[in-house]
């Protein structure tokens, strides 16, 4: 059976096939945004996982906390050491962002000495030696001033 | 968990119902995703103000509303059959219907498309400072503090709060998990009405591809995953602008009033609302084909409806100033004070216009959007000059954001315009970026309709 090529039904069928490719191209690039790749926290969730409580109220105000914690810890012309414990962006923009005048940068205690931090924040367990354990940041995490700054 | 889905499902009936009165000719698909949005709307505009009457925010009074709501919708539904109004054995029936009805294959595919998204979603760490310290930060303060009170644990106070009582409604009944499935809920509220309001055109079919293009718009997704505002926000206002723009078109006041609830709906979200309710007004005034005064008189009548409430709870009863009021008026000042900076506004436009055009995560939205809008001109031009006056308005009310934000009054590191556009040009593209692709979906209707079953005398398909 003959199907008449209208030339409308042409225009018609390229705008489909763009639409089409445009789904294909975009399924990855629409999952992304500048706080990292969807479902990096693995399935399950994490928060599921917690206490009835926890899952109510505290998993999410994490890097809240987080960041009240380290502005009662320092003082304007510190330069903290922040573990990547969040995706990235943490340091780079909300961190920075609220922290402000605060220098953060990100890496373990070699290049936190090298770089004159002032501040690192460490999983509590490790040992740091001639740091001074200032107070807890969010449950698992110390904040230590460093010897000499 | 289960009560949170209760109070969605029963909420959402009651917005249905109503948006069946409103409009008689909508689809079953579009009914549940305009019953969801307005069931938002309305629940976010009662619960405000009975906060700010010392109701306790939480689960429980959700769970009352839609209730509340759904056996109002019920009843007066049942009255109206009663009385054989046609709308009330319509919404009668269709309440049945969706019961009764499995989904067809397209129907499906959404649901599955939005049942991703959510399975997605409970997998996304909140991050975001918005989300962490405006909208799931009030919502948890309202939760803490059992009353308005509680919003003082977030920032921007006088930010609209009908998102952060949806979520702490969400928190009290399911937890987290409940919360983050909030941005799934309205994106397949907003992709069932593109697909609803594309399949009265033509083919179901083309309207659920382009209801799967509108969804994935780059960072659509992303967006709808972390508790941001932005994904609810675009929501409704795209819902809006698409009945704005079949008002314009087909002259139906029911479009219009759902278009204009819709619009209120935008107004209990997010800050600029009133600067995008200013572009589609500017829209109406413009393009609608009669009835222009008395049809802006019911669009500012359902927004100022809307937004008042919550202006005159934050400053009278909470003391919360104005906020960034000032900021809305800086272009104007600079321009009359003869300080008006060209330099920043081209700066601005050539970020716009890279992002825009050469961006490459953004597939193909320019040329799809480009190709839709020309195409819609042409077959109508009255449809396609509105659509693209509201894409236009809507960047300008952007491009109006962003000169004023030099203005705002915080410590930032560096350049501060810089850091703006970068922190929020791709949550504002949710806005306007899917009435291109719906502009696309309408052309690739017409083009089908006009060239098959308008020619062959056959009448347009309408599910």
């Amino acid at each position: 059976m003959a199907v008449a090529l209208h030339p409308r039904r042409l225009i018609a069928g390229a705008l489909v096939l763009l639409v089409v490719v445009h789904v294909g191209m975009s399924l990855g690039t629409s999952v992304r945004n500048r706080y990292g790749p969807a479902g990096s926290l693995g399935f399950p969730p994490r928060p599921l996982a917690l206490s009835s409580e926890l899952k109510r109220l505290g998993y999410m105000r994490d890097p809240f906390v987080f960041i009240r914690a380290i502005e009662a810890g320092t003082s304007e012309d510190s330069f903290i050491a922040v573990p990547k414990i969040y995706e990235g962006g943490f340091v780079e923009i909300v961190g920075r962002y609220y922290l402000y005048p605060r220098r953060l940068m990100t890496g373990d205690i070699g290049e936190a000495m090298e770089s004159g931090a002032s501040h690192i924040i460490a999983r509590i367990g490790g040992e740091l030696q001639g740091a001074r354990p200032i107070l807890t940041v969010s449950g698992e995490y110390v904040l230590y001033e460093l010897p000499g700054r | 968990m289960l009560l949170y889905f209760a109070a969605i499902i029963l909420s959402s009936l009651a917005g249905g119902l109503v948006s069946a009165t409103l409009h008689p000719k909508l689809s079953k698909l579009e009914m549940a995703g305009l019953g969801f949005l307005l069931a938002f709307g309305a629940q976010a505009w009662v619960l405000q103000i009975l906060h700010a009457a010392g109701v306790p925010p939480g689960g429980g009074v959700q769970l009352t509303f839609s209730v509340a709501a759904a056996a109002g919708a019920i009843v007066f539904f049942e009255w109206r059959s009663r009385r054989k109004t046609v709308y009330g054995r319509r919404a009668f029936a269709i309440t049945r219907g969706v019961f009764r009805a499995l989904p067809p294959p397209r129907v499906a595919l959404l649901v599955t498309i939005v049942a991703v998204l959510a399975a997605g979603a409970t997998c996304w760490p909140v991050l975001g400072w918005d989300a962490q310290g405006i909208w799931v930060g009030k919502a948890e303060g309202l939760i803490i503090a059992n009353s308005l009170r509680g919003l003082e644990v977030g920032e921007h106070l006088h930010y609209p709060i009908g998102l952060p009582i949806l979520m702490a409604g969400a928190l009290d009944l399911g937890g987290e998990p409940a919360v983050k499935l909030i941005g799934p809920l309205f994106a397949g509220s907003l992709a069932a009405v593109v697909a609803g309001a594309l399949a009265r055109q033509g083919s179901a079919w083309i309207g659920t591809l382009v209801a799967v293009a509108v969804l994935v718009v780059p960072f659509a997704l992303s967006y709808t995953f972390i508790a941001y505002a932005d994904a609810p926000m675009a929501a409704a206002y795209v819902a809006s602008s698409i009945y704005l723009v079949e008002y314009v078109r087909r002259g139906n006041r029911g479009a219009l009033w759902i278009s204009a609830a819709l619009i209120g709906v935008t107004s209990l979200v997010r800050l600029e609302a009133p600067a995008l309710f200013a572009v589609n007004l500017a829209v109406l005034i413009l393009f609608a084909r009669s009835e222009r005064l008395r049809s802006a008189a019911i669009y500012l009548g359902a927004f100022v409806l809307a937004w008042v409430p919550w202006q005159i709870i934050s400053r009278l009863v909470l003391g919360i100033e104005g906020g960034f009021a000032n900021l809305a008026l800086a272009p104007f000042s600079d321009f009359v004070t003869g300080e008006f900076d060209l330099n920043r506004v081209g700066v601005i436009s050539e970020y716009f216009l890279n992002r825009v055009v050469f961006w490459e995560w953004w597939s193909l939205t320019f040329p799809l959007t480009a190709a839709g809008l020309i195409l819609v001109l042409v077959w109508e031009r009255r449809v396609g000059a509105a659509l693209t006056a509201l894409i236009a308005g809507n960047l300008l009310v952007l491009l109006h954001e962003y000169y004023s934000s030099v203005y705002y009054d915080v410590d930032i590191f560096g350049d501060k315009l810089g850091y703006f556009l970068e922190s929020g040009f791709d949550r504002m593209t949710l806005h306007w970026a899917p009435l291109g692709i719906f502009g696309a979906g309408l052309a690739i209707q017409a083009l089908l309709s006009g060239g098959t079953r308008q020619a062959e005398g056959l009448p347009l398909r309408s599910t």
